[in-house]
């Protein structure tokens, strides 16, 4: 009796069009999007790269040319400065292909920006260095002209007085958090088809639910075989979706792929649970349960970051027990914590959530859904 | 009049969407008004700089002072995760901890005085090492010059923290100020409320009149199906101007003064984008499809040309390849002209006229694709 109802159910929950667009084709485009939109950007924008400048010499500067040559011959320098005069500097930076000119007047720089942000402020910060050096070696010149060679010898010395430690091995561009939150999005609306569950049983919300009160089946085989098909409907969905971002997208999960799998696939569950609960819930019309789990969903997606990445960090600043509850911020850190540390606790803590907030949705959900009995129908 | 009146009739029962994405943009926008900022001097970036003190001296106080000068000091747990998350978030911008035994080194011996923790491979974690190494030099040459360790700290903040002059190139990436950045920005982000809000009403409302039993019924009455459509057109011209008009007014109000300048060329640019989405909604009505089909739609074509054309990301951080894709969608012109009024991009008039011709002819080929689907469609009906 159970796989009966169980193949009829897969058939039903696989045959709504809806479904196929909201929890396939949307995510999809929507992945796509934030591919072609945010492509880049980390490296763009977060990563180092060597600030292009020009120079411009009022006088001959033999030492600002050594020093420029100096840093120009590190690994990765800090800018590549052309020496160039005004007027051509200047085209440059309107055309954008540089960030500033520095302009060497009388053994000193001046700089000249058109923007502000940490291109600038390393120019600035060269400039500024500079022009200390002068200064010590000025002061120094008439203070003690014997000591010149010696301060001048340990301002030109090449140091290294940073250890660096770098904590995360993993994929460290901030804009995959958006491909997380479109995975928990997507395990959410898991929550639609969820709702089916209740709705195709209850005699009160749908023809269906009326026709199944009728027959012999238990509602017990009957709800668990409704639960079963969606769980495995939306755990195909689940699997879709991070094989559609991973493999055609290229978005970098880290290391543990299958982990990634397993967190997408539990989550689906979650979202399914979500929707038999809601749906269990008052006597509310079809469209009115969909219309408020819909918005719920996309109010929590807003939370955990689908629309800005930034925003769970935010709220754990201000709100930090919303990121416990809200199930999307929840389904998004699984996958944050795989990538980021090096050990699995916080992952397996966010899994263990995860469980328990599905056993209290399926638990509810189960709990209003049985012994209902209807004086007519 | 009867079926400019029944447009009307039909929409009273599917502009909750549309009124939605028009009350959140205007709300959004009004927010983002009151918070404008107008550079005209140059600003350093400020760091949020996390320090663990190690050493706890008077140098390594001097250079936590030195440090906080220019940027902001935090205090953060030297716990590993909090670091991690701190860092990753760039809710720190780089943590650095002095070593005991800092000040012994300062004078000579080991350069090895600080330890950095970093997440990316940042601007951040370069510039700091660079001031870092330049400190521990400058204070050394002034130690080698007879100061004592802590005179020579003092004086190292003194030299260090004397700022360059910056000259700041105002003409360069600002708008004119009758173009302001808000504006630049309540414009930018127009095309994709108008996009959602012409497919979620427009494209509804035409969809429930182009029905096919609506549709076979308008036909067999005794209004000629001319008259029908100018009557439908029309209905559709007047909720197009004035969804159009509620933005520019609202933009006038939230600015407080009428459009000056530039400012009327973005009206214009807007108001051909309208055309545009109008053209759009009526090209998706023609198809006879399911509410749920269009609401996919709005989502994806609002959604898509958003991000592909520089709405929500700006065009500069989009790479080759996406530009190039984005060039044969209408909201790419209408963002490269809003780019050129609030100086993103240099300002030529025969450019701007481009960019509203180019957008005139998508509306243009939208329309003709419109007529052709409907003729066919009508060509193909048996009642």
């Amino acid at each position: 009796m159970f796989l009966h109802n169980l193949k009829y159910e897969l058939l039903a929950a696989l045959r709504v069009k809806a479904f196929i667009f909201w929890l396939l084709i949307f995510p999809m485009a929507l992945g796509l999007f934030f591919k072609t939109a945010f492509i880049g950007i980390y490296e763009k924008n977060d990563m180092f790269s060597t600030v292009p400048c020009a120079v411009v010499l009022a006088e001959d500067n033999e030492a600002l040319r050594t020093v420029v040559k100096s840093i120009e011959s590190d690994e990765k320098p800090l800018f590549k400065a052309s020496f160039v005069t005004d007027e051509e500097a200047k085209e440059l930076l309107r055309k954008e292909e540089i960030e500033g000119i520095i302009y060497s007047e009388g053994g000193r720089l001046k700089l000249t920006v058109a923007g502000e942000g940490m291109n600038e402020t390393l120019l600035k910060a060269f400039c500024d260095q500079y022009n200390a050096n002068a200064d010590v070696l000025t002061s120094t010149a008439v203070s003690d002209p014997a000591k010149l060679g010696e301060i001048s010898e340990i301002l030109m010395q090449e140091i290294t007085t940073v250890k660096d430690n770098k904590l995360v091995n993993g994929n460290t561009d901030y804009y995959v958090e958006y491909f997380y939150n479109l995975i928990a999005m997507v395990a959410l609306f898991g929550a639609q088809i969820g709702m089916t569950i209740t709705i195709n049983n209850q005699a009160n919300l749908s023809a269906l639910g009326a026709r199944k009160n009728c027959s012999p089946t238990p509602k017990s085989v009957s709800v668990a075989a409704s639960l079963v098909s969606r769980f495995a409907v939306q755990t195909l969905t689940m699997i879709v979706c991070v094989t559609f971002q991973h493999f055609v997208l290229g978005i970098d999960f880290g290391e543990h792929l299958l982990l990634v799998y397993l967190a997408a696939i539990l989550a689906g569950i979650l979202g399914v649970s979500l929707g038999f609960a809601v749906g269990s819930v008052g006597k509310g019309s079809r469209s009115t349960k969909e219309g408020i789990t819909t918005a719920a969903i996309m109010f929590c997606c807003f939370l955990s970051g689908l629309m800005a990445a930034n925003m769970k960090s935010i709220l754990k600043e201000h709100v930090p027990f919303v990121n416990k509850i809200n199930p999307a911020a929840v389904i998004s850190d699984c996958f944050h914590c795989l990538n980021i540390y090096d050990n699995y606790d916080r992952f397996i803590e966010k899994l263990i959530v995860m469980a328990a907030m599905t056993f209290v949705f399926a638990f509810i959900g189960f709990i209003l859904t049985r012994r209902r009995k209807y004086a007519s129908l | 009049m009867q079926v400019f009146d029944l447009f009307f009739k039909v929409l009273k029962k599917k502009y909750v969407a549309a009124l939605v994405f028009i009350v959140v943009f205007l709300v959004i926008s009004y927010g983002l008004s009151n918070s404008e900022d107008h550079t005209t001097e140059f600003k350093e970036s400020v760091l949020d700089v996390a320090v663990m003190d190690e050493d706890g001296t008077e140098q390594s106080k001097a250079l936590t002072e030195f440090i906080g000068k220019k940027h902001r000091i935090k205090n953060v747990d030297s716990d590993r995760e909090n670091m991690t998350e701190l860092l990753y978030w760039e809710e720190v911008d780089y943590i650095l901890v002095i070593k005991k035994g800092f000040a012994g080194n300062l004078a000579g011996g080991s350069d090895e005085l600080f330890e950095e923790y970093r997440v990316h491979d940042s601007f951040s974690s370069v510039y700091m090492s660079n001031i870092l190494n330049e400190y521990v030099k400058t204070a050394r040459a002034y130690i080698a010059s007879g100061a004592d360790a802590e005179a020579a700290s003092r004086m190292t903040s003194e030299t260090l923290g004397r700022d360059t002059e910056v000259t700041y190139w105002s003409d360069m990436g600002q708008g004119p100020e009758e173009y302001s950045r808000w504006f630049a920005h309540y414009f930018q982000y127009m095309p994709y409320i108008l996009i959602s809000v012409m497919l979620s009403a427009l494209g509804t409302v035409l969809g429930s009149l182009n029905k096919r039993n609506v549709r076979a019924r308008t036909d067999c009455s005794s209004l000629s199906p001319r008259k029908a459509t100018v009557q439908l057109f029309a209905a559709s011209a007047v909720f197009v101007i004035v969804i159009w008009l509620i933005f520019i007014i609202a933009g006038a109000l939230m600015k407080g003064g009428m459009y000056e300048g530039k400012a009327w060329l973005a009206v214009l640019n807007s108001f051909v984008f309208t055309i545009v989405a109008a053209a759009i909604a009526m090209l998706v009505s023609s198809f006879d499809l399911d509410d749920n089909v269009v609401s996919l739609i709005t989502q994806i074509v609002g959604l898509g040309m958003s991000f592909l054309c520089g709405i929500f990301v700006p065009l500069s951080m989009l790479s080759e390849g996406v530009i190039s894709v984005a060039r044969f969608l209408p909201g790419y012109w209408y963002i490269r002209a809003n780019d050129m009024l609030c100086g993103t991009t240099a300002f030529s008039a025969g450019e701007f006229a481009v960019c509203i011709a180019i957008q005139f002819g998508f509306a243009a080929v939208l329309l003709i694709a419109t007529m052709a689907v409907r003729r066919s469609k009508a060509k193909d009906a048996v009642y």
